[in-house]
Formats: structure tokens, C-alpha cells, sequence
């Protein structure tokens, strides 16, 4: 019985191309992810309550949207399943910058990409931005992580391989 | 100089004649506020024959101290200091009389008070933990308060009481001009003083010497407080004030007596009937007597307590605040003579009429206040809520002796009848408190875990009360849980629920949680015994049915009833999980105890007895809620961490257990992974292995353990390894399925780590060692998931605590090859990520990811330098080969560690423990690693040890210490044997190393004072000094520079060479200098802190 579990759980073609995924409310934790009214999420918080003392739990999210930073809440019996965001995290080298602030990107097995901008529309995400233009013009080596999740995409973190001349 | 005297003797003549008057009083003004006007006074006070001019200079001076204080130098200061008191002392003899007459005289009444007060801020000055900073040494406060103590205290008591009694009359018609109460603050003072013990140390640094809040007099105080006419004058006031209760009068005086009701101690002489005949007091010993007259008192404010209560009720002030201070007075009271003190103070005729007795009244006092909504939350009295929880307290005290001491006579009728009423309205009271709030809706959070602490004391404190009189409490008890479930039962019909159960849903939890308190003690990782009272029951009450049994039924039956389903629908989560706690509770006394009753008990519970069947239906329970309460989180929690963990809490048990059919199947479900199972928060199914793991001890064949454990774990890591090997895992890693999935067999692989006993650990240990591979695979697959990074450190950390010490060199060696690989992969990817983490929040989330990964790592690596232990112990060498060493691995987890961590994240108190537990283990057995370290980890591994010296926690420090002492001492040792030890790191002026001798000194001499901190900073501060001895000069002069003072200098001057000279100590870091120093040093900081230590 086992085996069929695991099987069927990590082999299932289709599933791959699917964004989301079906959880119980009650197992889903502190800074894990969720889809609150469409939006793929990063849960803050999460607090279990009763419909009156001797009812079912509940699970109460609060949550902020990865994208545009917007908090969410929900609630939901600690039973029902939930859906999930399926979240790609992918690394790229950072080769180039243009005036408008489109990035220029090469996967692991050089690919390359030109399609995506620096981040913004946040606080934290023109700081990033800006952090990511400094060291990049101070000719540091950036490895940048581009997070996808229902088909949106944004860089997400960014890191320095080399300290540069 | 004489210029300003003769104008100021003028102005002071003129002053008195109404014609000059105006302009001799501008000249004195003028006089008062020139500037530095010190050395003028101090003329006037030597020169002047008049005075009125002296008196002048007086005021001139104290008011221009005041105001020029802050521009003086130190030196201006001690020299106007020295020259006030020289001048007082000179001049002592002249004005005494007249000051006397002012203090304690017939002067007018206005003097009298502020003469008294000056006595109560002399008692609080020479208190050092109340004086005000004097900048004065330490030593000369403690010897001002030895000497107060020794000399003045009983006689300013004396003085008070007297003139208090003399002003009372008066008092009560409020014409003594406050004498009385500043009399009454005086006595409380002094009894507030923290009086020492006899033959007690006499420096002690400002630390009170007792922590308790009771009043310990010394014999020396017995004739002065318990004679009745000390106390008679108060009563009489009392009495006096009545209709004023209010008054701040009444209120003190009520204070003292309750503060006299808290006198215990040597003052009492210890009772024999020959002083008792001395004292006139036939049959009571002074101590009862004393009690009787307080008591007495004390009775008069809430008699009788029904009316008072319901005075309070409707609002009268004056009754609430007598109600609130023989509450507090009794329950002071209470420990110092328990019950039986009470009792034979105050005790009831025997026919036990509602009048007799001291314990009867305060259980209608107590009942009364229950009554008006004492236990009622939602009613939200305030007074009742305090008064009722001020009593129980009492009544805990009270009873305590009879409840935990083995005495050969059980609580007397009278304590036993108090204790019935009182327990039997709290159940009640409670029960209505419950039903009222059912329909309210719950939520939680964070202060859920503070209530539910609170809750625990109020039941505990309430089982005390129960413990007293046991065989009614059981009773009452059992009659209440067959009411309730009975009513429970009324609401549901043919299989459907025909009524709202809530209430009696609500009043059986409650029933619940009261029961197993009452039954049982909790275990907290020990077998708890049966709790003295209920054992005597048992022993003693042989007739059927037993209460204990009954009682015991009682809690199994509501948790049994998840196994009927008929009953489920009645069965709520929250009644489930305090059913569930309650027989866990029960289950660790009662099960199979270690001590076979030769009683009901053992048929029914026993090995031989019913205790199989009862375990059997245990464990159905457990697979019955984990199964059909899907998502109840709460409740699976309790199920395992609570139920299954007292299960395989014992061999006894845990032998039956694995050979009933429940748990091999509740054991199936989970190596089968069956969907319930994998429905179960990650954690849960954490807890749920670790048992499943812990009960294979139970097993004594090694075959058939092995194959118990394969069973378990097989699935689990064939799904390991299956998802590693998996060809798309980079792709698939990140799905949500998958890491929900990644999630719960990491926690499961934790689970089996800490549920590794001796017998399972060989199997175990093959599991996880085939699981290394694939679990590296994860760490890289899942190096963007800092989540998953952590809880993979954490089951690296869980293997090596569980395996460590076990192991054979080469299986050792396998498992630190391990650890080795998952810290270069961990450092590899995980330092120099700046992400987008920068609004606040976010950051701190980084910082409490940084803190979880770093207590990860901290654990891990202290897990595995046990295995040092092991390899010293066995002498095995597998040195010279390539083998990995747990230096090694250490070493490059400090490397990764060091960074990461910082003076902010060591504010976390699990981490600095941690932290600096590792580092002293380290710096001790390798401190030449250590001084090899590059130079920015170096330095920020001294900066978090300066850090960790100056902390507030006693066992930090200690780490600190020890750490800091085996780098010096490594050091010394290499600088005498020509090498250059830390030298390297040691650039700069002064070097680092020496700065800590300044560090280490401060600690001693400035800090909060800790004995055991002297001992480990010895081992410290020898070779810090014989390393750099100029250094320690270079202290020992900034010290004497501080030093005005010719005596202290020559204290501190001795002190300082002593520590170095006396003793037979050397220049040398062995071990028996090592003790001596550490002898010198405890001499050293008594000295020298007496001096350098100012307030």
C-alpha cells in the first residue's frame, strides 16, 4: 500500500503542470504558502479557534500576497483542504542591466533570458532593486533567485558569488 | 570672612526687632543665596557665639550644598562631608537635649511626627538594599546595619509601641497630629527589617539575606512582640476606629496586624509545658497564644461572614477592605502555623456548630465569598475573584503538612469538615462557572498557554483542598460525573443529537481535568507515587465500592466513549482532549504500578488484574481519535505526546504493549503510511514514531525487535529514498504535495532518532546510515527552502544525540563523514544571501530564521563532541589515517557558525546557553584550534565571550569562564614553554587576552555578587595575571587611585598583594596552585568589594 502512495504522489505526469495543490487546512503552517481569494500567499500567521467551545477547529490565516505584499486573511475548518501554491524558485547568473530596468539572466545550463525587470511596487522591493544595481555596477558576480508561483513571476533574493574587482 | 560673620550676627539681632526686621531679612536672603557661600558658613559655625547666626550658617549651608552639589569635585564633596560630621560629632553634647526633647519629647505634636518619620528613614537608610546612594563603601553600610540591628532597632520598636499607645485615644479623634500612624509606619519598617540570621554571614553585598516576604525576628524580639499588652493597645484602636474603617489610621493599622500575623520563626521559643506554666498560659504554648490574640483580631472584621460578604456584595467600602485584610492576614498566617495551629489557637466545641472554631468561620468566610462569584471568571467581581484566590492560597498552606508529610494522624474532623464545605462549594461554583460560559466561542492565543497555566494552579490548589478530606471529595466527585453524563446522554435520540450538549459537554470536561488532579500527581519524566492521602484511603476504606476505583472508572468511561459510535456525535474535540489528558495523568500513577497495592487497586488496574484490558482500551482510543477526528491538531497533540508517551513510559507497560493486537495494528496503520496517518501534522507524527520507536524496549529479543522496527520504518525510508533518486526532483521538489510530504518524513525520521533506545539502536542506526545519501540529495535539492535546510540539520542533530555514544569507531566514522558533508553543503549554500527580506518584519523573520538555524547547528555540533567523551573513554586511536575527526567536523560548523552569529541573536537565552556550552567544551580541549583560527573569528569569538562574562546568567557566565580560562591558561603554558600561543591574535595594546583581566575584575568587583562565579573566574584570572603581570599592576593602581581614604587604601592595598603572595601560590597554572588562588581569590573579592564597591 505504501509504495502505491508514493508512487502515485510523485509520478503523476500531470501534475506537474498544475499551479496549485489541494491540502488540509490544519496541516498547513507558519510561513508556508496559500491561495487566499486567487492570490498565492506566505502565511504570517495562523490561529486555530472553535465554533463555540465544543465545535470543530478552524484555522484562521493571515496571510501576505508574495507579489504586491497585500495581506489576506481566511478561515477555514481545520479538516477542508486548502489550496496551495505550487512556488518555483529558480537561480540565475545576472549578465546585464538595461537603462529600463530589464534584468538579463542565464540558468544553470545557459539559457538565457531577457523578459524580466528588476523588482518593484514595494518598499522592500525597490530596495532590492537598488541593492541589486549597486552591486552589479560595483562588478560583483550576482546569482539572483527568480521566485514563479501561478504564473507570475518576480526576483525574489539575490546573492554575491564573487566580491569583484 | 569676619566681615560676612559680624553682618550675619547683625542681621540676626536686627532681625528680631519689627523695626529692622524687613532689612535684616533681605541681608539673610542675600546671605542665603551668594554663591559659595560653604566656606563662609563653616566660619560662622567655628567663630559665632550667637545661635541665631549659627543656625543661619546652618541653613545657609545645607541649602547651598543642595544647589552647588553638582559643580563640586569629589574632593569638594568628601571635605564638606567630613567637616559636617566632624562638626556634629563635636558638637553632639550641646544640642542633644534640645534634639531629644524635638524627637521623642512633649514638644508639639508636629515634632513628635516628623521626629518619628526621621526614625523610619533611619530605618530604611541603614537598610543597604534601601539606602540611598551615598557613594560609600559597601562595608561601611553593612556594619551601619549590623550595628543598627544589633543595637538600636529594638529599642526604636519599644519607643514606637509606647508612644503609639499613649497616642491613641487621641488618635481616634484625630487630634494627635498623625503621631499614631507615623508611629504604626515606624513598627512596620522594622518589621520589614531583613533581619539577619544568627551566626549568618555578616557581608553579604547588598542580597537580602532571606528571599520570603516573612517577617524572622530573632529570639531576642519574643518579649517584645508576643506578650498580650504588645499588641492589646492595637486591638483597642481597632476597636475604637470602628465606623472609620476607612481612615488611612484603620487601613495601617489593619496592615500591621497582618504583617504581625507573618512573624515566624526562632522568636517563638520553641513549646514545652514548663514555659508555658512560666508564661501563665496553661495548655497553650506562646506561640498559639500569639496566634489566638492575632486570630482574635483578625475575626472581628469579617464576623459573621455571611453578612460581611454580603455587605461587600452591596457595595460597602469599608467591609471590603476589612474582607481583603484578614483574607491576606490569614493567608500570611497560614504557613507559619498551618491548621493545627490554627485549631488548637481557636478551636471549635466539639459538636462543631456553625460559631466554633477558626477553620469553620474561614471556610463560611471562603464559602460565603465563592458564593458571590468568587470562581466565577465571566461574573467578573473583582474583590470576590481576589478574596476567593487569596483563600484558597490559605487553604493550600494550611493543609499542606496534612497533605504531604507521611503523618501517623490524618487531618483532624474539624480541618476535614472545613475542607469538605470549602471543596464541595468550589466544584459546585465551578461547575456553574463552566455551564455559564459553554456557549461561548473559543479562541486562541497567545495568552491561552498563561490560562491554561493558571487554570492548572487554580486545580492543583483545589485538589490540596480535596486531598484533606478524600473520601468525601471522591464521592462528591463520582455522583457529579454520573449526573453529567447522564445529561449528556439526554441529548442525543436514536443515534441524532435532539439538544445543544454544550453545558454538560463543558462541566464534564472540567469534571475531568478536577478528577485526575485530585487522583494524581503529575509525572513530568519521573513515576509519580500515589498521592499519601489517597493511599491511606485505600489501605484503609475496604468496602465496595472503592471511591478511588470508582473515580478512576469514571475518567475512563468519558474517554471511552470515542469508541462507541453511537456516542460520537457527543464525543466534542475539547471533551476529548481533556478525557485523554485526565487518563494520561491517571494512567502514570495508576497502570500497572511499580508498588503492587494490596488493595482493590491492584485487580483492578494491576498487572495481574484488569490493567491489560485497561491498556488495551487506551490504545484503541488512541487510534480511534487520531482516525476519525480529522484536523483536530489539538486533540492528536494530547492523544500522542500525552497518552502514547506515559504508554512507553515504562518497561512494565511497554512489554504488554507491543504484544496487544491495538498497537501492532495502530503500528501497521503507520508503516503502511495510511492515509489518516499521513493526514497528521508533521509533528504529530513525530511524536506518534517516537513512541511507536520507544516501546520496542518493551521487546527482549533482539530478533523480533529488529523486525518490529523495520516494520515501522521500512515505508518510510523506502519513500526517502525513492524521492531523492527521483529524476526530477529539482522540478518536483518545490511542489506543495511534495514538500508536505518532505516535511513529515523528516519530522518522522527526528521521531525515530528520539525514540532510539539501547535495544532498537543497531537497527536504527542501519536505517538512518542507508538514509545519509539520499538525505544530502535533499539538502541540495531543497537548498532554496531554508525551512527544509533547518529541519534537516535538526535530524542530523536528533541522529547524533541518539547514536552518538553507541557507536563502534567505524560506524563513527561513517556518521561524521555525514555531518561533515551536510555542513559543506549548508555553508556552500547558505552564506552572503541578501534577499529581499529588508521591511522590518521580514528581517526579523531572517533573524529568527538565522536563530533556528543556528540552535540546529549549536546542537548538532555540541551531540557531537559527546563522542569525544566516548573515544577518550575507550582509548581507541584512529588517528594518522585520513579519518575524519569530530574536531574536524566541529570546527568547520564554527566556521559556519561564527559568522552568522551575533551579540543581538546571543540575547536569545537557548542560544547564548547553547552557544557557550559549545565554545567552552571547545576552547578546552582545543584551544590550540582556536588560536588558529582566522583572525576575524577570532575576535568575534572573543567579543561574544566578553559578552558572555558580563551576562546576567549564572551558567552562561560559568561557560564563559571556563572557556576563557582554558584560552589562558593554554596560553601561559605555551609563553612558558616558548611558544606564541594566542600571540598571533593577540596584536594591538593592550592585548586582547588582557583586556579580559579588566573584564573579569569588573565582574568580580562591580557586579552583582555570585559565590560560585568567584570560583570559576579563579581559574581565569591565575594565568591571566601570571601572563600579563603588568596588566594586573596596571588594575590594581586604577583601583588605588579611586581610593580616597588612608584605611581603605591599606585594605585594598593588602588585598591586592595578598592575592598573589599568601597561600603558597606560585607562578604556575597546576592544579593545586590553581586551588590556592582560587582560596585567595574568595578572600580578595570579600575585601576589596567591601571598599571598591560603592552606594
Amino acid at each position: 500500500m505504501a509504495e502505491e502512495h508514493h508512487d502515485v504522489h510523485f509520478e503523476s505526469a500531470d501534475a506537474g503542470a498544475s499551479t496549485t495543490f489541494p491540502q488540509q487546512a490544519g496541516t498547513i503552517r507558519k510561513n508556508a504558502f496559500i491561495v487566499i481569494k486567487g492570490r498565492p500567499c506566505k502565511v504570517v500567521d495562523v490561529s486555530t479557534s472553535k465554533t463555540g467551545k465544543h465545535g470543530h477547529a478552524k484555522c484562521h490565516f493571515v496571510a501576505t500576497d508574495i507579489f504586491t505584499n497585500k495581506k489576506y486573511e481566511d478561515l477555514q475548518p481545520s479538516s477542508h483542504n486548502c489550496d496551495v501554491p505550487h512556488i518555483h524558485r529558480t537561480e540565475y547568473s545576472l549578465l546585464d542591466i538595461t537603462e529600463e530596468g530589464y534584468v538579463s539572466l542565464m540558468d544553470e545550463s545557459g539559457n538565457q533570458r531577457e523578459d524580466l525587470q528588476l523588482p518593484k511596487g514595494t518598499d522592500d522591493s525597490d530596495k532590492l532593486a537598488a541593492q541589486i544595481k549597486k552591486d552589479f555596477e560595483d562588478g560583483k558576480e550576482l546569482l539572483v533567485t527568480v521566485l514563479k508561483a501561478m504564473n507570475e513571476e518576480m526576483i525574489n533574493s539575490v546573492k554575491v558569488t564573487s566580491a569583484g574587482s | 570672612m569676619e566681615a560676612m560673620q559680624r553682618a550675619v550676627e547683625q542681621a540676626c539681632i536686627d532681625f528680631q526687632r519689627p523695626a529692622t526686621q524687613q532689612q535684616a531679612e533681605a541681608t539673610l536672603i542675600e546671605f542665603r543665596n551668594s554663591p559659595s557661600p560653604i566656606a563662609a558658613c563653616q566660619h560662622i559655625l567655628e567663630h559665632s557665639s550667637n545661635p541665631d547666626a549659627r543656625f543661619q550658617a546652618v541653613v545657609t549651608l545645607r541649602e547651598a550644598a543642595i544647589r552647588e552639589w553638582v559643580l563640586c569635585s569629589p574632593a569638594a564633596h568628601r571635605s564638606l562631608r567630613t567637616y559636617v560630621l566632624h562638626h556634629i560629632l563635636r558638637h553632639a553634647g550641646e544640642g542633644a537635649s534640645l534634639v531629644q526633647k524635638q524627637l521623642i519629647g512633649t514638644g508639639n505634636p508636629a515634632a513628635r511626627q516628623a521626629g518619628i518619620q526621621i526614625y523610619e528613614e533611619i530605618v530604611t537608610e541603614f537598610s543597604p538594599s534601601t539606602a540611598s546612594a551615598m557613594g560609600l563603601p559597601w562595608d561601611y553600610h553593612e556594619r551601619c546595619c549590623a550595628s543598627l540591628e544589633a543595637d538600636y532597632l529594638r529599642s526604636f520598636y519599644v519607643h514606637a509601641v509606647n508612644i503609639a499607645r499613649e497616642a491613641a485615644p487621641a488618635a481616634v479623634k484625630e487630634q494627635d497630629g498623625g503621631i499614631c500612624l507615623a508611629c504604626i509606619s515606624l513598627m512596620m519598617a522594622i518589621l520589614c527589617w531583613d533581619f539577619r540570621k544568627p551566626g549568618g554571614p555578616l557581608q553579604s553585598f547588598g542580597t537580602r539575606r532571606s528571599d520570603s516576604s516573612q517577617v524572622r525576628p530573632g529570639a531576642a524580639w519574643a518579649e517584645l512582640l508576643l506578650p498580650a499588652e504588645a499588641t492589646q493597645w492595637l486591638w483597642d484602636l481597632l476597636a475604637a476606629l470602628q465606623g472609620n474603617e476607612l481612615s488611612p489610621l484603620a487601613l495601617r493599622a489593619r496592615s500591621l496586624t497582618a504583617l504581625l500575623c507573618s512573624v515566624c520563626g526562632d522568636v517563638f521559643p520553641p513549646s514545652n509545658a514548663s514555659d508555658r506554666s512560666a508564661l501563665g498560659l496553661p495548655g497553650l504554648s506562646a506561640q498559639d497564644a500569639y496566634l489566638q490574640r492575632l486570630l482574635g483580631a483578625v475575626m472581628r472584621w469579617i464576623s459573621p461572614p455571611e453578612e460581611v460578604v454580603h455587605r461587600v456584595a452591596c457595595g460597602d467600602g469599608a467591609a471590603e477592605s476589612q474582607l481583603l485584610d484578614a483574607c491576606r492576614a490569614f493567608a500570611v498566617a497560614a504557613p507559619v502555623h498551618r491548621a493545627a495551629g490554627f485549631e488548637r489557637a481557636m478551636p471549635g466545641d466539639s459538636s462543631g456548630s456553625p460559631s466554633g472554631g477558626v477553620l469553620m468561620t474561614l471556610a463560611r468566610l471562603t464559602q460565603a465569598c465563592i458564593g458571590a462569584g468568587g470562581v466565577r471568571q465571566a461574573l467578573d467581581v473583582t474583590w470576590a475573584l481576589n478574596a476567593t484566590d487569596i483563600l484558597v492560597d490559605a487553604w493550600a498552606d494550611l493543609l499542606a503538612q496534612e497533605c504531604t508529610l507521611r503523618q501517623k494522624t490524618p487531618p483532624s474532623a474539624t480541618s476535614q469538615a472545613a475542607a469538605t464545605a470549602v471543596f464541595t462549594s468550589f466544584v459546585e461554583a465551578a461547575l456553574q462557572d463552566q455551564a455559564s460560559g459553554a456557549l461561548e466561542d473559543e479562541e486562541e492565543d497567545e495568552e491561552d498557554s498563561g490560562n491554561a497555566e493558571a487554570r492548572e494552579e487554580w486545580l492543583t490548589r483545589a485538589a490540596a483542598l480535596g486531598r484533606a478530606a478524600v473520601l468525601p471529595s471522591l464521592q462528591l466527585l463520582v455522583r457529579l460525573f454520573a449526573e453529567r453524563q447522564h445529561q449528556l446522554h439526554q441529548c442525543m435520540a436514536a443515534g441524532a443529537l435532539t439538544r445543544d450538549p454544550s453545558v454538560p459537554l463543558e462541566e464534564l470536561s472540567w469534571l475531568l481535568r478536577m478528577g485526575a488532579h485530585l487522583l494524581a500527581d503529575p509525572g513530568e519524566g519521573e513515576t509519580p507515587m500515589v498521592p499519601l492521602p489517597i493511599m491511606a484511603l485505600v489501605s484503609h476504606h475496604y468496602q465496595q465500592p472503592n471511591p478511588v476505583e470508582q473515580l478512576s472508572q469514571c475518567l475512563l468511561a468519558v474517554a471511552g466513549m470515542c469508541l462507541d459510535e453511537s456516542a460520537r456525535p457527543l464525543c466534542s474535540p475539547r471533551l476529548m482532549e481533556a478525557a485523554i489528558w485526565a487518563v494520561a495523568r491517571w494512567a502514570d500513577t495508576y497502570l500497572f504500578p511499580e508498588e503492587e497495592f494490596n488493595s482493590p487497586l491492584a485487580a483492578a488496574f494491576g498487572a495481574e488484574g484488569g490493567g491489560l484490558h485497561v491498556l488495551d482500551a487506551l490504545v484503541k482510543m488512541a487510534g480511534a481519535l487520531l482516525s476519525h477526528w480529522p484536523g483536530e491538531v489539538d486533540l492528536h497533540a494530547v492523544v500522542c505526546k500525552r497518552l502514547l508517551r506515559v504508554l512507553v513510559h515504562r518497561r512494565p507497560i511497554c512489554s504488554r504493549l507491543v504484544h496487544l493486537d491495538s498497537w501492532q495494528h495502530l503500528a501497521g496503520a503507520f508503516a503502511a503510511q495510511a492515509q489518516e496517518v499521513r493526514e497528521l501534522k508533521d509533528k504529530v507524527q513525530r511524536s506518534l514514531v517516537q513512541s511507536l520507536c520507544l516501546a520496542a524496549a518493551g521487546i527482549p529479543n533482539a530478533q523480533t525487535c529488529e523486525q518490529y522496527i523495520t516494520h515501522i520504518m521500512h515505508s518510510v525510508a523506502a519513500e526517502v529514498t525513492a524521492l531523492a533518486g527521483h529524476p526530477d526532483l529539482p522540478s518536483i521538489a518545490d511542489r506543495p504535495d511534495v514538500l508536505q510530504r518532505v516535511y513529515a518524513l523528516l519530522e518522522t525520521l527526528r521521531g525515530a532518532a528520539q525514540g532510539t533506545t539501547a535495544r532498537a539502536q543497531p537497527t536504527l542506526f542501519v536505517m538512518t546510515a542507508s538514509l545519509m545519501q539520499p538525505l544530502l540529495l535533499l539538502q541540495t535539492a531543497y537548498r532554496r527552502q531554508p525551512e527544509v535546510t533547518c529541519l534537516i540539520l535538526k535530524v542530523a542533530g536528533d541522529v547524533v544525540e541518539a547514536h552518538v555514544s553507541y557507536l563502534q569507531a567505524q560506524d563513527a566514522q561513517v556518521l561524521c563523514q555525514w555531518v561533515l558533508q551536510l555542513l559543506q553543503l549548508y555553508s556552500k549554500y547558505n552564506l552572503g544571501l541578501i534577499s529581499v527580506q529588508t521591511g522590518k518584519r521580514l528581517q526579523e523573520e531572517a533573524a529568527t530564521g538565522a536563530y533556528r538555524d543556528l540552535r540546529a547547528l549549536l546542537k548538532l555540533l555540541t551531540h557531537l563532541t559527546q563522542r569525544d567523551l566516548v573515544d577518550f573513554g575507550t582509548g581507541s586511536d584512529n588517528g594518522g589515517q585520513a579519518a575524519v575527526d569530530v574536531a574536524q567536523v566541529v570546527f568547520l560548523g564554527l566556521d559556519v557558525l561564527i559568522p552568522l552569529i551575533s551579540l543581538d541573536l546571543l540575547k536569545f537565552p537557548k542560544l547564548c546557553r547553547a552557544y557557550f556550552t559549545l565554545l567552552a567544551y571547545m576552547l578546552e580541549v582545543y584551544p590550540e584550534r582556536v588560536a588558529a583560527l582566522p583572525a576575524a573569528s577570532f575576535s568575534t569569538l572573543m567579543r561574544t565571550l566578553e559578552f558572555g562574562v558580563a551576562a546576567p546568567e549564572a551558567d552562561v557566565v560559568q561557560s564563559s569562564l571556563e572557556a576563557l580560562a582554558a584560552l589562558a591558561r593554554f596560553h601561559c603554558d605555551a609563553v612558558a614553554g616558548g611558544h606564541p600561543g594566542v600571540q598571533a591574535q593577540n596584536a594591538g595594546e593592550p592585548p586582547v587576552l588582557a583586556r579580559f583581566l579588566e573584564v573579569v575584575m569588573r565582574r568580580l568587583l562591580l557586579e552583582e555578587y555570585g559565590r560560585d562565579v568567584v570560583e570559576h573566574a579563579a581559574d581565569a584570572l591565575l594565568p591571566l595575571i601570571l601572563a600579563y603581570p603588568s596588566a594586573y599592576q596596571h588594575i590594581g593602581e586604577s583601583l588605588l587611585a579611586g581610593q580616597q581614604d588612608a584605611n581603605m587604601r591599606t585594605t585594598l592595598t593588602r588585598a591586592l598583594t595578598e592575592l598573589m603572595s599568601t597561600n603558597g601560590v606560585i607562578q604556575s597554572t597546576d592544579r593545586t596552585n590553581r586551588k590556592r588562588f582560587r582560596m585567595n581569590l574568595g578572600k580578595f573579592v570579600t575585601d576589596a568589594r567591601s571598599v571598591v564597591r560603592l552606594r
